[in-house]
């Protein structure tokens, strides 16, 4: 599969070669995306930075094997994917270990329902319960729906990063939007 | 595809595609024609724009200060000894090294083929340094003379050895 112009090939080149100082330009320039993707699919969890460091770490050791078949920016959300499947997988078992009842999504969680008092408590209120309900959806349609409504990919890059057939992709955001529908259209005053 | 019925789960796709703008043409006109007949498919099409909508209004993650700060120490360690076993180490730190060491096989190869040795080389100079690079003595030479020769400082060896320079 082959992609157009990838505006970071040149500073993958270098970072390639050793140069930091153009992986920390990746770094600036994706750093939001990722934290952001970390975020959403662990349910607005603390650890979303921590989890974008792995991704970024990763990248860096693996910057070798990375071809250019794909856009730097899909690759790296492909590894973001892997780094948070890994994450979620281990912190569950913990929970399923330690927590066995504290996962339940509760509908009338005091936070939820508190009135915001600044812009950025209304954003932070907002992000949550949007989480939330992204959090109710199967791994695989939540995947999918996160990499093209909260990401922007478009559906080439969300096939390449799954791994899975563009129809696929689009029958599982299908069905991962249906689903949030009732969930989310009490945030925006919908029925 | 135009003049096609679709199922509605072929439709589903085609609507997912047509809420994002991103649907061509042809499908188009068939969806459409689908659209007008199937009022559950309407439905689903107006579902997956407000939830697109909505979704897409999520607002953006804020990333503290120290996120940099704190990678880049990461990576500064991961520079360290875990770095040796980072392949860019091995392919394009020591490049120079690599370099340095085939300039020499080629000195070497290109002089053998000269018909000069270092041997020869280090001759032509008055350069005291040059006798280390001394290596032709006679095969025939027996260690205990190999042994008074050093004692004695002498020239007990014979065959043109390094002393021979200064004479």
């Amino acid at each position: 599969m082959t992609y157009g112009v990838d505006a970071d090939r040149e500073l993958v080149e270098r970072a390639a070669r050793g140069s930091r100082e153009a992986f920390d330009e990746l770094v600036r320039r994706h750093q939001r995306a990722i934290v952001s993707l970390a975020r959403a699919l662990t349910r607005g969890s603390a650890d979303a930075e921590d989890i974008a460091q792995d991704v970024f770490l990763r990248a860096w050791r693996g910057l070798g094997r990375f071809r250019g078949d794909s856009t730097f920016r899909t690759w790296l959300h492909r590894v973001a994917v892997n780094v948070v499947h890994s994450h979620t997988g281990r912190v569950g078992r913990l929970r399923q270990l330690l927590l066995p009842r504290s996962d339940s999504v509760d509908a009338d969680d005091p936070i939820e329902r508190a009135p915001a008092r600044t812009d950025l408590e209304a954003e932070t209120l907002l992000r949550d319960a949007i989480d939330r309900a992204l959090a109710t959806l199967p791994e695989e349609l939540r995947m999918a729906v996160i990499l093209r409504d909260v990401q922007g990919l478009d559906y080439r890059e969300i096939a390449d990063v799954l791994d899975v057939p563009i129809g696929t992709v689009e029958s599982r955001i299908f069905r991962g939007r249906q689903r949030l529908k009732p969930l989310l259209a009490p945030l925006r005053g919908g029925s | 595809m135009e003049g096609r019925k679709l199922s509605c789960d072929d439709a589903a796709r085609a609507i997912v595609r047509l809420s994002d703008g991103t649907l061509d043409g042809g499908a188009r006109a068939t969806l459409d024609a689908h659209l007008e007949t199937c009022a559950d498919c309407r439905a689903a099409l107006e579902t997956q724009r407000a939830v697109a909508a909505w979704l897409r209004s999520r607002p953006a993650d804020r990333v503290s200060d120290q996120f940099a700060a704190r990678l880049a120490a990461r990576l500064d360690g991961d520079s360290g000894w875990l770095g040796i076993a980072d392949w860019r180490v091995w392919t394009f730190r020591l490049t120079p090294v690599a370099a340095l060491l085939a300039a020499f096989v080629l000195l070497g190869s290109a002089q053998s083929e000269s018909g000069v040795t270092l041997d020869e080389w280090a001759l032509d100079t008055d350069d005291t340094s040059s006798w280390f690079l001394q290596t032709d003595v006679s095969p025939d030479v027996s260690l205990d003379a190999l042994v008074e020769s050093i004692v004695t400082g002498g020239d007990t060896l014979g065959g043109g050895g390094a002393n021979d320079v200064g004479k």
